[in-house]
């Protein structure tokens, strides 16, 4: 597997951002071809991605809410973007959106953070003195994903105080 | 469980021979054989409710979803498209295997993605060049 470095990531996320005019990670799987679908049967399961006869597909669970959802879906776009390779014809691999413990999963959640939340956004929330739950809390989104998108702006010059670390597995539970 | 071991099993839990069997749905107590072994399945439905009204199960018991699509792949893309379908629910059960996920997901997983199965057949169709396209059914 190839190792991305962290600029990359979220430099790809930028490039389908400026490619196709917004942030949405729906409209960017209609607009690459991915064939989203909603499924109501998942209990535990969150999302998956695989490739099927060269047909790109992204399963949500429906019952979730919808900001888990569009974050899930962001999660499966940065699988799509990065490691499609792996989700390819061949074996099937754990696609699960589990646990950040595997290299995969956290690249997801770092393309995830890079789409989902702009940069200038957080920035300026942080500047106006709120702290990182405050800042989830506005910007609609999870907390975990809120302390990536800053671990990964201070990799790029910027100096939030992050002293929570994101839970590894934010997003099975 | 296979298809062939639950007839197996449900057989010899109800005390009947497989000539007995045969005998009820009507094939051939040769083709009993091979379905036991798992050589083969029933190809007509019907035959399902008659070995499921012989042997006093239910009907989705012995068709499951995924014996179902891999017979309804083979039948719609012949030998090939019968050959993937059955990777892929292998790969599928695989992926259970781990113990990682939700039993209960097992089943939901398997639907999403025999739908897809067929939503990717579908769209691929254009790709097909127009000499090898079947006259199509629908």
């Amino acid at each position: 597997m190839n190792l991305l470095n962290k600029s990359l990531l979220y430099e790809s996320a930028e490039k389908y951002i400026r490619r196709f005019g917004t942030r949405d990670p729906y409209a960017i799987a209609d607009g690459l071809g991915i064939e989203v679908l909603f499924r109501n049967d998942f209990a535990k399961l969150k999302g998956l991605y695989r490739v099927i006869q060269r047909n790109r597909f992204i399963f949500l669970n429906e019952n979730l809410p919808e900001q888990v959802q569009t974050l899930v879906c962001a999660h499966e776009l940065g699988h799509d973007a990065h490691h499609r390779n792996l989700a390819d014809d061949s074996p099937f691999r754990e696609y699960v959106l589990y646990s950040m413990n595997t290299r995969p999963e956290y690249e997801a959640n770092l393309f995830a953070a890079s789409l989902l939340l702009p940069d200038d956004e957080v920035h300026k929330y942080a500047r106006e003195g709120y702290d990182v739950v405050q800042i989830a809390a506005m910007m609609n989104t999870d907390i975990n994903l809120m302390l990536i998108k800053m671990g990964d702006m201070n990799s790029r010059g910027y100096s939030f105080n992050t002293v929570y670390t994101p839970r590894s597995d934010f997003l099975s539970r | 469980m296979k298809f062939g071991e639950k007839i197996k099993d449900a057989r010899v839990a109800k005390g009947m021979t497989q000539a007995d069997l045969a005998q009820a749905v009507g094939v051939s107590l040769r083709t009993m054989v091979s379905y036991e072994n798992g050589d083969c399945y029933p190809k007509k439905r019907e035959v399902y409710g008659k070995l499921a009204a012989a042997l006093g199960v239910e009907v989705n018991y012995l068709l499951t979803e995924n014996e179902e699509f891999i017979n309804a792949a083979g039948e719609k893309y012949g030998h090939r498209g019968k050959k993937y379908a059955q990777q892929l629910i292998t790969e599928v059960s695989g992926l259970f295997a781990g113990g990682d996920m939700d039993e209960a997901d097992l089943d939901a997983v398997m639907k999403a993605i025999t739908d897809a199965y067929w939503i990717a057949k579908e769209k691929n169709k254009k790709y097909t060049p127009k000499k090898y396209r079947k006259a199509d059914k629908e």
